[in-house]
C-alpha cells in the first residue's frame, strides 16, 4: 500500500469556486514525484491542501492509512509531512540558530537534534558562518537554504519542496537542486516536488504528473513527460 | 517653582505611569507582536482591582497575596478570551475584519465586566485602603510613596522576565515565530492559535498586576476601564508597535505629562494632554517614537 | 440608485413624515414621540460617521467630537445672549463642524488604522476636558437653548432623518461613493486609476462631519440643555458607531436599522437593570453575539437571508419549468 494517497480532491479559497477538480495520486516509499504545469494550474494550492492551510472540500488525504485533512496544519507537521513553501519559510526576527532548533518539534527529530544541525551546517555552509544572525540578513538563495534546512530539522517522513526556484537566479537553483538531490539520497524518504521550471523538475523526480486546470491531464516517467509534445503544449497553451 | 517640588513632580509621573507602562506592556505582547487587538485590557485590569479589594475589605488579606492568586486566574481568563471570541477573526486580514472584529468583541466583553463590577460594587468610589498606601519614604527634601516604588520594581521586573522568556525561553522563541510569519510558524509545526491564546493569557495576568498598582494610587470606578484600555494603547503606539521597552518607556513618559499638566496647567486637561501630545507624535513619527532605533538594529543584524 | 427607486424612497419617507405627525398630533403620548426624535438623532449621526467608518473604512472613536461641536454651534449665540434666527443657527452648525473637520483632516488623515481610531479616541478626550475646563464654554453647567415647540421640532428632526438617509444613499451611488469604496478596497489600485487618497477621505470626513453636526445640532434643539458630558462624551461616540456595527457598517440601511435596534434595546435595559451602567451588560452580550454569529451585522444577515430564500425560490421555479 502506498504511504501517502491523494484521492479526489476537490478544493479551493472560496465557497464557490474550487481550484482543484478531483485530483488523485500517491506517493510510495522512496519515491520522487513532481508536479508540473504553468502557472495557475493549482499546483501550490495541492500543496497547501497537505498541509492543511486550504481546507477541502470533498475527497481525502491519507497518510499512512490515516486521513489528516481533518488535523490541524501542525500536527500534520508533528506527523512528519514537512513543508517547504513557496513563499515565507523562515522567521527574519530570529537568528538562523533559534529558527532551526524550533524546527525540531516531534521526538523522533529532537533525538536526532545534534546530527541533523550537523548536516544542515555541512550542507549550507553559510548558514554556519552566520547562525547567531538574524535570518532578515540573509539573501535570498540563504532564506531558502534555511527553509530547506528547517525542514530536515524536523525529520521529514514526507518532504514537500513547493517552488523553489521562485525568485532566485539560475546558477542558485542549479546549485540548491543539486544539493537538495544528495540530501534526498541520504534521507531515503519519499519527496513531492512542485516547480514552475519543468526540466529541473524532472530532472530531480522520478515520475511526473501534468496538472492543468485543477486536473491532472498527463502522466509518466520523467523522461517519458520530457519528451512529450503534450506536455510542451500544456505549458504553453495553459 | 524650586527645583524640589519639580522633581517630585517627575517622580509622581513616573509613579502614575507604571499603570499606563504596565498596560502598555500587556498590549504591546498582543496587539504589537501577534497583532491582536483587544480593548478589554482596561476592563480586565479594574477587575483586578476590584476582586482585590473586595478581599481585602472582607477578609483584610493583601492585595499582594490577592495577586498571585489572580495572575493565574487571569492567564486562564485571557487564554480563554482569545479561543473562544477572538481566534475567528484571526484569519482574516489585519485591518480588513480583524481588528474591527477583534474591538468590537473585546469591547463587548469589557462592557459586560464593566456593567458585573456597576452591579456588584455599584458605581460609587472604592478605596483599597490598605496600611501603606500613604506610607512615603523620604529622599533628602524629596518624599517618594512607597506604592510608587513597589510599582516601579514590579514594572521594571516583568518588562525583563518578559523579554527574557521572549528572547530565552522556546515558548518565547516560537511566539516570536508566530509574530513574524503565522503561515511558516504553521508549516513549522507551531501550534498558532495556541501560542496566541498563551500570549493573551500572560497579557491578561499583565493587565491584572496592572489594575492593583492602579487600585493603591486611585479610587476605583467601573467606567475607568474603557479609559485605561486606550491609555494602554497609547502607550503601544508611543513606543512603537511590538517593541516592549518602548512601550514601557512610553508609559512612563506618558505619566510625567500627566504629572505636569496637572501641576503647571489644568488639572482637568491631563488626560487631554496625552493625547495632544501622541497625535503630535504621530505626525512627525507615524511609528512612534522608537521607530528609527529598531530599523537600525536590523539593519546592524 | 435608480430614479425609481429614488422616488419610492422620497415617497415612503413623506409617508412616514405624515404618519409620524398624524401619530404625535393625535396622540397624547408625547414620551413616545420623543423616544423616536432621540432614536432619529443617533440615526442621523451614524449616517455622518459611516460615510468615514464603513465607506472609507477608518473607524473613527471620536465622533462625539463633530456632534458636539454642532451642539455648541447652535447653543453659544443663545448663551450670549445673541439673536440669531434658529435656521441659519442650524446651517452654521453643519458648516462649523465641516469647517472643524477640513481643519483637523490635515493631520488627522495621515494616521491610519489602529492609530487613527486611537487619535479620534483621544479627540474626544481632548474636547471633552477643553470644554469642561472652559469657563468661557460655561464649563460643566453647560448653557440653555430657547424652547421650540415639539410639534414644530419633531416633524423637522424626522423630515431631516429621512432625508439624510436619501442623500446619502444617493451619494454612496455616486461616482464620490464608488471612489469611497474604492479606497478602502483596493487603495493602491484606486490609486492607480487616479483617485486622491487623502482627498477622497477629506471629502468623506468632512460630508460626515456635517451630518453628525447636524445631528448634534437637533439634539440641542431636544434637549434644551446641553452639558460636555452629555455632547462630547464617549459615551456617544460609541452609540453612534455601535449602531453601525450592530446594524452592517458600509452600507446605507445597516445603521438605521442597528441605531433603532441599539436605543431601542438601551432604554429596555435602563428600565429593567435599574442599577446605574448595569444596562451595559446586555449590550455588550448583543455586541458580542452580533459580532461572533454576523461579522457583517444584522442587515447584511438579512439581506443573505433573503438572497437564499429568493435563491431556492427562484430555483424550484426553474426545476418546475
Amino acid at each position: 500500500m502506498s504511504v501517502f494517497q491523494y484521492k479526489n480532491v476537490y478544493a479551493g479559497y472560496s465557497k464557490e469556486m474550487d481550484v482543484l477538480h478531483g485530483i488523485s495520486f500517491s506517493l510510495e516509499e522512496d519515491s520522487r514525484i513532481a508536479l508540473i504545469g504553468a502557472n495557475g494550474a493549482g499546483k501550490s494550492t495541492i500543496m497547501k491542501t497537505i498541509s492543511g492551510l486550504v481546507p477541502l472540500r470533498e475527497g481525502e488525504i491519507l497518510y499512512q492509512g490515516e486521513r489528516i485533512d481533518t488535523l490541524w496544519p501542525h500536527e500534520i507537521v508533528r506527523k512528519g509531512i514537512i513543508q517547504v513553501p513557496e513563499e515565507g519559510g523562515t522567521f527574519p526576527n530570529l537568528t538562523i540558530e533559534e529558527n532551526l532548533n524550533i524546527s525540531c518539534i516531534n521526538k523522533k527529530a529532537k533525538s536526532h537534534f545534534e546530527a541533523n544541525r550537523d548536516m544542515v551546517y555541512d550542507m549550507f555552509a553559510p548558514l554556519k558562518e552566520k547562525r547567531h544572525m538574524m535570518a532578515d540578513s540573509l539573501s535570498g538563495g540563504q532564506r531558502k537554504m534555511l527553509s530547506i534546512g528547517k525542514a530536515i530539522m524536523g525529520e521529514p517522513e514526507i518532504l514537500l519542496l513547493d517552488d523553489i526556484s521562485m525568485g532566485l537566479a539560475p546558477k542558485v537553483v542549479e546549485d540548491l537542486y543539486r544539493q537538495l538531490k544528495e540530501l534526498v539520497n541520504h534521507l531515503k524518504k519519499p519527496v513531492l516536488v512542485v516547480e514552475q521550471i519543468m526540466e529541473i523538475a524532472l530532472q530531480f523526480a522520478d515520475y511526473g504528473h501534468v496538472v492543468q486546470q485543477g486536473r491532472i491531464v498527463l502522466s509518466g516517467t520523467s523522461e517519458e513527460l520530457l519528451n512529450s509534445e503534450e506536455v510542451k503544449r500544456s505549458y504553453i497553451g495553459g | 517653582m524650586s527645583m524640589v517640588s519639580f522633581l517630585q513632580t517627575l517622580l509622581g509621573g513616573i509613579g502614575t505611569g507604571t499603570v499606563y507602562a504596565l498596560l502598555g506592556l500587556s498590549c504591546s505582547l498582543i496587539l504589537g507582536k501577534l497583532q491582536i487587538c483587544s480593548v478589554v485590557h482596561g476592563d480586565l485590569a479594574i477587575l483586578a482591582g476590584y476582586i482585590c479589594y473586595q478581599v481585602f475589605s472582607a477578609w483584610g488579606i493583601d492585595p499582594f497575596i490577592t495577586l498571585v492568586i489572580l495572575i493565574p486566574i487571569f492567564f486562564g481568563l485571557g487564554y480563554f478570551i482569545q479561543k473562544v471570541f477572538m481566534k475567528p477573526f484571526m484569519k482574516l486580514e489585519t485591518w480588513k475584519g480583524r481588528y474591527e472584529g477583534q474591538v468590537m468583541v473585546s469591547w463587548g466583553i469589557g462592557m459586560c465586566i464593566m456593567a458585573m463590577e456597576y452591579i456588584l460594587f455599584s458605581g460609587k468610589d472604592k478605596t483599597l485602603n490598605v496600611s501603606y498606601r500613604n506610607a512615603t519614604v523620604s529622599l533628602g527634601d524629596l518624599s517618594i510613596p512607597v506604592v510608587h516604588i513597589i510599582a516601579f520594581i514590579l514594572t521594571i521586573g516583568l518588562l525583563i522576565a518578559i523579554e527574557l522568556l521572549l528572547k530565552k525561553t522556546s515558548l518565547g522563541i516560537k511566539i516570536q515565530a508566530c509574530s513574524a510569519d503565522a503561515t511558516t510558524a504553521r508549516l513549522t509545526g507551531i501550534p498558532v492559535n495556541k501560542m496566541c491564546a498563551v500570549a493573551f493569557g500572560i497579557s491578561s495576568s499583565l493587565a491584572a498586576v496592572a489594575g492593583l498598582i492602579f487600585s493603591l494610587s486611585n479610587a476605583l470606578s467601573p467606567s475607568d476601564g474603557f479609559d485605561l484600555t486606550f491609555l494602554g494603547w497609547v502607550a503601544v503606539i508611543l513606543g512603537t508597535m511590538g517593541n516592549l521597552k518602548g512601550a514601557v518607556i512610553a508609559g512612563f513618559l506618558m505619566g510625567i505629562i500627566h504629572a505636569l499638566t496637572i501641576y503647571f496647567w489644568i488639572p482637568n486637561m491631563a488626560e487631554a494632554t496625552i493625547y495632544i501630545v501622541l497625535i503630535i507624535i504621530l505626525i512627525f513619527r507615524p511609528n512612534g517614537l522608537f521607530g528609527r532605533e529598531i530599523s537600525k538594529r536590523r539593519q546592524a543584524a | 440608485m435608480s430614479k425609481k427607486h429614488m422616488l419610492y424612497s422620497i415617497i415612503a419617507g413623506v409617508i412616514i413624515l405624515v404618519a409620524y405627525i398624524a401619530y404625535f398630533h393625535g396622540s397624547g403620548q408625547s414620551y413616545n414621540a420623543g423616544f423616536i426624535v432621540y432614536i432619529c438623532l443617533f440615526l442621523i449621526a451614524g449616517q455622518g460617521w459611516n460615510l468615514l467608518g464603513g465607506y472609507i473604512g477608518e473607524v473613527s472613536f471620536g465622533h462625539a467630537v463633530f456632534f458636539g461641536i454642532g451642539a455648541y454651534t447652535i447653543a453659544l449665540p443663545t448663551g450670549y445672549g445673541l439673536n440669531i434666527p434658529m435656521p441659519l443657527l442650524i446651517i452654521l452648525s453643519m458648516v462649523t463642524s465641516g469647517l472643524f473637520a477640513w481643519a483637523i483632516s490635515y493631520p488627522l488623515l495621515r494616521i491610519k488604522g489602529m492609530n487613527f481610531l486611537i487619535g479620534t479616541f483621544g479627540l474626544g478626550i481632548i474636547f471633552l476636558n477643553a470644554f469642561t475646563s472652559s469657563q468661557l464654554l460655561f464649563a460643566s453647567q453647560g448653557t440653555f437653548l430657547p424652547f421650540v415647540q415639539p410639534s414644530v421640532l419633531y416633524p423637522v428632526i424626522i423630515g431631516i432623518t429621512i432625508a439624510v438617509v436619501i442623500f446619502v444613499s444617493v451619494l454612496v451611488k455616486s461616482s464620490t461613493g464608488l471612489s469611497f469604496k474604492a479606497v478602502r478596497d483596493v487603495p493602491e489600485a484606486a490609486q492607480m486609476i487616479g483617485i486622491n487618497l487623502y482627498r477622497t477621505k477629506t471629502k468623506a470626513l468632512v460630508i460626515g462631519a456635517m451630518i453628525t453636526g447636524l445631528a448634534g445640532a437637533m439634539y440641542a434643539l431636544y434637549s434644551m440643555h446641553i452639558t460636555p458630558s452629555a455632547t462630547f462624551d464617549t459615551s456617544i461616540s460609541n452609540d453612534i458607531l455601535l449602531g453601525s456595527y450592530i446594524g452592517g457598517c458600509g452600507t446605507v440601511l445597516g445603521p438605521v436599522i442597528g441605531g433603532t435596534i441599539l436605543i431601542i434595546i438601551q432604554e429596555a435595559a435602563r428600565s429593567t437593570i435599574t442599577v446605574t451602567g448595569g444596562h451595559n451588560l446586555v449590550l455588550g452580550i448583543i455586541l458580542v453575539l452580533v459580532m461572533m454569529t454576523m461579522k457583517q451585522g444584522i442587515w447584511s444577515a438579512i439581506r443573505t437571508g433573503i438572497d437564499k430564500i429568493c435563491g431556492k425560490l427562484s430555483s424550484v421555479k426553474k426545476q418546475r419549468r
